[in-house]
């Protein structure tokens, strides 16, 4: 009898965890769909003809598919210059981020100092204060510095943005590692910054790679500031331009959404290409910073 | 092989003094263990010597330099952690190969001199792997082979063991054994194991709060111990240390007198600490017609018996005497019955008394 009843139980604890696994897999479904829904609109509006756009009923599969869009994006130089600029930006802040933020990090994870503690909450304080409140000043101190409509304006405000990023994730990241390396690499006859490049960076590979990807999202799709601090359509980046497609009297659909997949795709592409690093260095300067 | 000389050692962090003029002298080729309980000490000298903690007082000499001012590097040292520290994106070679590529020798001399080393040690078919695809042991032996290939004046190990099972502990130990006796360099060692300060020092120092309690030869330490607390921290099971009275005739134990002799200034009605090991109390159905001649040896008290641990080759005998709780040992064949009362003989020849305020040993 009681094997029979264990039996039950087994069998209706089986039946729950179906349940709720399929429940689960609901969820995940509709998420997605959720989320990846504009990107699969904006990949079928980009491949129609504008007449086609809001045709009734709405169809994500085109009837044929127009490449008008590309045509137009890729053979007009001023695309070709957004897009440029965005790379030439986006991978300045990175680099300049993650070289500067590194080192940043591995002095606060590395050595004790007067004031370490209240320069570390400093850093992270600087993101309590909302982006748009800073706009005015900015500009300020951008004209003043003679940077107004130059590319380096703009990597050095993302620079300011991206950096407390960097140096939290890098400190993060760099407080997992056990200082007895550095030590061993000391013995072995590293300098501290041979120990932090030929010793910890390795090891910190993950968490450099998750670093860099945020830095350089976050300076690629900022929109903002690129539209105060630039004037000349040669300093343009791409969101920019995208928002500059939307005219007075009309909107060239298929030309907006084709410049928009062309800018997305890099990033969508490096971002599929590292995200077991992001999470995971996200998830070790969650737990660590 | 290096001379090592520490002299009034003094480590402070911030109003907390760490160590408290720690004097060690070390001669070539020795096999020196610093042995104590957590927070002794023991380390942080290692470090000092190492050059990863700054002195605050005192003076550190390698060979006949003092090397106080001088970077880890420039010591003429290699260490070997506790937790291996091997740098997890190189591989074997690579990592045994780092501080020669640091000091810029030549290719085919690294080549060489890693390749020997990774012989001696069995590590060649390992070369390739990186640390993350080694056993336990076999991180170890690449961690001893990093500080090999250095072919330095001194060798620093911290707690090189304490990771392993016991039984590769054994293995290992016996490996750095046989290591020193090939190489011949002066070793520090440091380590809270006892069997390990035994086994391979050549002079244990014992620390406690920042001090040497005592320093000398294994033997030395074991049977001719200076304090309590070296009487108690070596020797596992470890020695008996029971509050006593001196009697004119010996030593009241609880409602027991045990008669035997006594260092010549204590007096009777005295408060004396005595410290006897495990292996010099036996029940007296042991003793042989020798040992029961031997006026040293007690005659035997009537004792509680609490508890028996069986070990294979013998048995620990927890007993009671008065309120101390004691242990003895016995053969692993001989029966004997927990709960029921024994006798128990104390040979008292190698009995240790301390004095109770000082801890130190009253001769």
């Amino acid at each position: 009898m009681a094997d029979v009843a264990t039996q039950g139980r087994t069998i209706n604890e089986d039946r729950q965890r179906r349940w709720r696994q399929a429940g689960i897999y609901i969820a995940l479904t509709v998420v997605t769909f959720i989320m990846v829904f504009p990107i699969l609109w904006m990949i079928s509006v980009s491949l129609k003809p504008t007449t086609e756009t809001f045709s009734l009923p709405p169809r994500l599969l085109p009837d044929s598919f127009h490449w008008g869009g590309y045509a137009k994006v890729l053979t007009d130089p001023k695309f070709r210059t957004f897009l440029i600029n965005s790379y030439v930006v986006g991978l300045a802040v990175t680099a300049l981020s993650l070289v500067i933020g590194t080192l940043a990090a591995f002095g606060f994870s590395r050595y004790r100092f007067f004031g370490d503690r209240v320069a570390k909450l400093f850093v992270i304080t600087t993101q309590m204060v909302p982006t748009i409140t800073l706009l005015i000043p900015y500009f300020g101190v951008i004209v003043f510095l003679g940077l107004y409509d130059t590319l380096w304006g703009l990597i050095l405000t993302y620079l300011t943005f991206a950096l407390p990023y960097s140096i939290v994730m890098m400190n993060g990241y760099l407080d997992t590692i056990p200082k007895d390396f550095d030590e061993a690499a000391t013995i072995d006859g590293c300098t501290p910054l041979g120990v932090l490049v030929r010793v910890l960076l390795p090891v910190a590979l993950p968490g450099i790679i998750s670093t860099a990807v945020y830095t350089f999202l976050l300076a690629w799709n900022e929109f903002l500031f690129a539209l105060a601090l630039t004037r000349s359509m040669d300093m343009r980046t791409v969101p920019v331009g995208i928002s500059m497609m939307v005219g007075e009297f009309g909107l060239k659909w298929d030309k907006m959404m084709a410049f928009s997949v062309i800018g997305s795709l890099p990033v969508l592409i490096l971002f599929m290409l590292v995200q077991r690093f992001v999470v995971g260095g996200l998830s070790a300067g969650g737990v660590k910073g | 092989m290096s001379r090592i000389e520490i002299r009034n050692l003094v480590k402070m962090y911030g109003a907390h003094q760490a160590l408290h003029g720690i004097d060690i002298s070390i001669q070539p080729g020795e096999f020196c263990v610093l042995v104590g309980p957590s927070g002794c000490g023991k380390s942080t000298t290692l470090r000092m010597v190492a050059g990863l903690e700054t002195i605050s007082g005192g003076e550190v000499s390698i060979g006949d330099r003092v090397v106080n001012g001088l970077r880890p590097k420039e010591r003429g040292i290699a260490m070997v952690f506790q937790n291996y520290a091997l740098y997890p994106s190189k591989t074997v070679y690579n990592n045994m190969a780092f501080s020669l590529q640091l000091s810029r020798m030549p290719k085919p001399e690294i080549e060489r001199r890693v390749r020997e080393v990774a012989e001696i040690l069995e590590l060649t078919p390992l070369l390739d792997r990186k640390p993350g695809a080694l056993s336990g042991g076999q991180r170890q032996r690449v961690a001893m082979g990093r500080a090999i290939v250095r072919d330095p004046k001194v060798f620093l190990f911290d707690e090189p063991l304490s990771n392993l099972d016991a039984k590769l502990r054994g293995q290992m130990r016996a490996e750095i054994k046989r290591l020193h006796q090939r190489l011949e360099n002066t070793i520090i060692y440091v380590t809270h194991d006892q069997v390990e300060a035994m086994t391979l020092a050549d002079r244990i120092v014992i620390m406690r709060d920042g001090r040497i309690e005592q320093q000398g030869t294994p033997d030395e330490i074991f049977h001719d111990p200076d304090t309590v607390f070296v009487a108690g921290f070596m020797g596992s099971p470890p020695m008996n240390l029971v509050d006593c009275m001196v009697t004119p005739d010996g030593l009241k134990l609880g409602d027991s007198e045990i008669t035997c002799a006594t260092p010549n200034g204590l007096r009777a009605g005295e408060r004396v600490i005595c410290g006897i090991r495990p292996d010099d109390i036996r029940p007296a159905s042991d003793m042989t017609a020798d040992m029961t001649a031997d006026t040293a040896h007690s005659a035997p008290i009537t004792v509680p018996i609490n508890l028996i641990e069986q070990l294979g080759t013998e048995k620990l005998v927890h007993f009671s005497a008065g309120d101390h709780e004691m242990i003895g040992k016995t053969g692993g064949r001989v029966t004997m019955a927990e709960g029921a009362p024994h006798p128990m003989s104390f040979d008292m020849k190698h009995a240790y008394f301390f004095d109770p305020k000082s801890e130190k040993r009253i001769r």
